[in-house]
């Protein structure tokens, strides 16, 4: 009888020992689309895996902001994370490719790149003890603003907002004659609010969550960048995942990217309808005014190859997305 | 006998002497009761002004009391099933904002136009009722729709709204307005961390004086919004331990809504390990 119940103890502790943990940080608010995704994902991992991969989500930002996520990543406090080409870069500067304005005007720009340069850049992930699970987009970004801006020149005379801490942002536009004033995300209303900044290159839907439309209600209707956003989860942890279960858990957080993706579209879409009703003005720019931009862009180049973007990425996304 | 059992349940829900056991143990119960309650009132040709308000205040209730906490805990698992319960609450909290407008919009035919900065209106304090169950069925709407950006656009409505409340009687409904002040400036975007903290322990004070300290959902507000999202795992548990000592009897006017925040702090002490990553 003793030797059954040793039996059994031991059985169960293997099985407990086996159950794997993986948490992953976010800064997707709870009971957001985003954080939806990854709920759904990880109960189709723990159900693929029969219990043994257990998905726990800390969101909202609780592990701190994306640099903050990969430090406590490399340091085992957290084992995955969703994240943005913002933190991506932080471990590979080749994601700064996505960063180039104007470069990407449609879905198909993006996936140019994505097909080209994904298995470089999971590579890349692998070396430095990432595992990517996916990428994809997450939107376009456009200048908001407090009056009409649709050259480059009425943006000259604005000050506009660059991330706090992230100096060579701030550099390439004070390079370029601009006057970008570098604030805390938390700043940004305060900032609108008391003239401080007064116009900002940001995503429809972070416009509307940010309630900054009230203040910088013009939109210019130029895709001058996106925003991409991926899973990646530390080696040690995937390696500690039965290999047999690794394909299946790559399928599943695609065919869930995949279903969200539209769900996606559809709430950028959305977000820039709910903000015309409460007064925000769409300026389409002209094809001789578009034309002003891409000068622009190209007279910024000089600071942003090599600088900002490693120079063998910065070609190759401009001759992928030339067409 | 099955009309006997519905109304011996809305007489017991309505004289708040409901055993407890029935509530927690038998949720659907409560479902049914509300549920009856606002068919009872949606088939009456036409509501009077107090029926009217009634509706309010019920849908209102019933999705955020019943079938909000049941998508909170039901997500977990099955997160379809979730967001399905969620979608439900929405359509209450929907006719709920249609309702208020309406009750409002009969006083002040500008009330519209108010909400949209666009005239100057003065409310008077009989109006707090309406003005703070209109402002709970824009928040319900906001969180039930799972960002939506046509509902999350109306995040400044529900301030307006209870900041004129607030104006007119800041202690109306014994630190409701307070309470919900507590919740709206979570979803501030200007705010994080002290400034933050700051904010909602300032309303925070306000609601535990204005109940007494008799309202569980206040701590139970509290450990959600700063404890568990700043990390405070002692101060999470602490509250949420006293919450579950609360004696029910202790206050008439809150007895069913301390029920279900007992309820559910219990749950979220069920699950501490995963809120708290350290």
């Amino acid at each position: 009888m003793k030797r059954v119940f040793l039996i059994f103890l031991l059985s169960v502790s293997l099985i407990q020992a086996r159950k794997i943990i993986v948490k992953m940080a976010t800064l997707a608010p709870e009971g957001t689309d985003w954080h939806g995704m990854l709920v759904e994902m990880g109960q189709e991992w723990k159900k693929a895996t029969d219990g043994q991969v257990q998905l726990r989500i800390y969101p909202g930002g609780v592990v701190g902001d994306e640099r903050d996520m990969v430090r406590k990543m490399r340091i085992g406090q957290i084992h995955a994370a969703g994240i943005t080409t913002e933190g991506l870069t932080e471990i590979v500067p080749d994601f700064s490719a996505f960063y180039i304005p104007l470069a990407f005007q449609d879905n198909d720009d993006i996936q140019a790149v994505l097909d080209d340069m994904y298995p470089s850049l999971e590579k890349k992930l692998n070396d430095k003890g990432f595992k990517l699970l996916y990428l994809a987009d997450l939107g376009w970004a456009y200048w908001f603003s407090t009056t009409k801006v649709t050259s480059p020149l009425d943006l000259k005379d604005k000050r506009i907002f660059t991330w706090a801490g992230d100096f060579k942002w701030a550099e390439v536009y004070k390079k370029a004659g601009y006057n970008p004033v570098p604030l805390a995300s938390t700043d940004i209303l305060s900032g609108l609010q008391t003239g401080l900044i007064d116009a900002m290159s940001t995503m429809p839907l972070y416009a509307l969550a940010q309630q900054a439309f009230g203040i910088t209600n013009h939109m210019l209707d130029l895709k001058w960048g996106t925003l991409l956003a991926g899973i990646i989860i530390d080696l040690r942890t995937w390696n500690r995942i039965p290999a047999k279960y690794h394909e299946e858990i790559i399928s599943i957080a695609n065919s869930i990217r995949e279903k969200h993706q539209q769900n996606n579209i559809n709430a950028e879409n959305q977000a820039i309808d709910a903000m015309k009703q409460y007064g925000l003005v769409i300026h389409q720019p002209s094809p001789e005014e578009i034309i002003l931009w891409q000068e622009e862009v190209k007279r910024m180049e000089p600071h942003l190859r090599g600088k900002i973007i490693p120079e063998d990425i910065f070609d190759r996304v401009l001759e992928l997305t030339q067409d | 006998m099955g009309r006997l059992i519905s109304l011996l349940v809305i007489i017991l829900f309505s004289l708040s002497c409901v055993p407890r056991v029935l509530i927690t143990e038998h949720p659907k119960l409560v479902s049914y009761y509300f549920t009856k309650k606002i068919e009872s009132l949606e088939k009456k040709k036409d509501l009077t002004f107090d029926q009217q308000r009634a509706l309010l205040k019920t849908k209102v209730e019933y999705g955020f009391g019943i079938l909000m906490e049941e998508s909170d805990r039901v997500i977990d698992d099955n997160y379809n099933l979730g967001v399905q319960i969620s979608r439900n609450a929405y359509i209450e909290f929907n006719e709920a904002k249609k309702i208020g407008n309406s009750i409002l919009s009969n006083t002040y035919p500008r009330f519209d136009s108010w909400l949209k900065n666009g005239t100057e209106i003065i409310f008077k304090s009989n109006d707090v009722f309406d003005l703070y169950w209109l402002a709970a069925a824009f928040g319900g709407a906001i969180r039930s729709s799972r960002g939506n950006p046509f509902e999350v656009v109306n995040l400044p409505v529900v301030k307006k709204l209870l900041e004129t409340a607030i104006n007119l009687n800041s202690n109306w409904g014994r630190g409701a307005l307070y309470s919900a002040m507590m919740n709206y400036t979570s979803s501030r975007p200007d705010l994080f961390g002290d400034s933050m903290v700051d904010s909602i322990s300032y309303f925070y004070e306000k609601a535990l004086i204005a109940s007494d300290s008799l309202n569980a959902s206040v701590y139970v507000s509290y450990a959600e919004i700063i404890d568990k999202k700043y990390q405070n795992k002692t101060e999470f548990e602490q509250k949420l331990h006293y919450v579950i000592q609360m004696d029910d009897k202790n206050d008439k006017d809150f007895r069913l809504s301390n029920i279900i925040a007992q309820e559910r702090a219990k749950w979220l002490l069920s699950k501490t390990d995963e809120y708290f990553f350290e």
